[in-house]
């Protein structure tokens, strides 16, 4: 599955997405994420799957969009 | 002057022409009253002792163009306004140089300035955009919302 990364988060992956394996869930998918990138275990991001902010046992389908979006900055 | 605005991106800075224009437009909307602005611009702050020379924006735009058209919606409608416009820049835009172009026009100024200021405040707070400041040096700092 393909992740979109945002923000402060693309200085950790070294780049704005990331493809890793299906994960059933959104905290399946961060366990996976977090022993690839410890850093992230320190980062603040909300995990939106579809559109939505998910919470962390919700399931990931396996054509899902899924981003990583830390606390916002515009304006 | 309700119309429905299309994208409220602009890739680089928002000119001062470009604001004008949208002024301009308002001289034949004669039952307006007030009009409030909120300019924004990329302030060269310090940081570790360099300067951010610009700072670079980028959206999660999908989700962003839908939420702002919803703020919009709403801020109009509680308001009652005769006209908002807004605009946020993408890209890298150099110090001094405006990144935020917020505007509302209303009968009265109470409204219109009210409408603008919550317009400002929502939308720094609900929308996916990420700054990046760039120094002299060419480090960077990933600013944050105060």
């Amino acid at each position: 599955m393909r992740i979109r990364i945002f923000g402060n988060l693309t200085d950790i992956f070294g780049a704005d997405n990331y493809t890793i394996e299906p994960a059933a869930t959104v905290s399946d998918l961060k366990e996976k994420l977090e022993q690839i990138f410890p850093q992230l275990r320190n980062c603040v991001y909300l995990t939106i799957v579809n559109d939505e902010a998910a919470q962390e046992n919700d399931s990931i389908p396996s054509d899902a969009e899924v981003a990583l979006l830390p606390p916002y900055s515009g304006g | 002057m309700n119309e429905r605005q299309k994208n409220f991106f602009i890739e680089g800075a928002i000119s001062e022409i470009y604001i004008a224009e949208i002024l301009q437009k308002y001289r034949t909307e004669t039952k307006a009253g007030g009009h409030s602005i909120f300019l924004g611009q990329v302030r060269a702050d310090e940081k570790d002792g360099q300067e951010v020379q610009a700072i670079e924006f980028t959206a999660y735009q999908e989700p962003a163009i839908k939420k702002m058209a919803q703020i919009r919606e709403e801020i109009i409608a509680k308001y009652k306004l005769i006209g908002l416009h807004v605009y946020h820049s993408l890209g890298i835009v150099q110090k001094g140089e405006i990144c935020l172009f917020a505007f509302t026009c209303a009968q009265h100024r109470k409204p219109a300035m009210e409408a603008c200021s919550e317009l400002v405040e929502r939308l720094k707070k609900e929308l996916p955009v990420w700054g990046k400041e760039i120094c002299n040096d060419g480090s960077h700092h990933w600013k944050e919302n105060r």
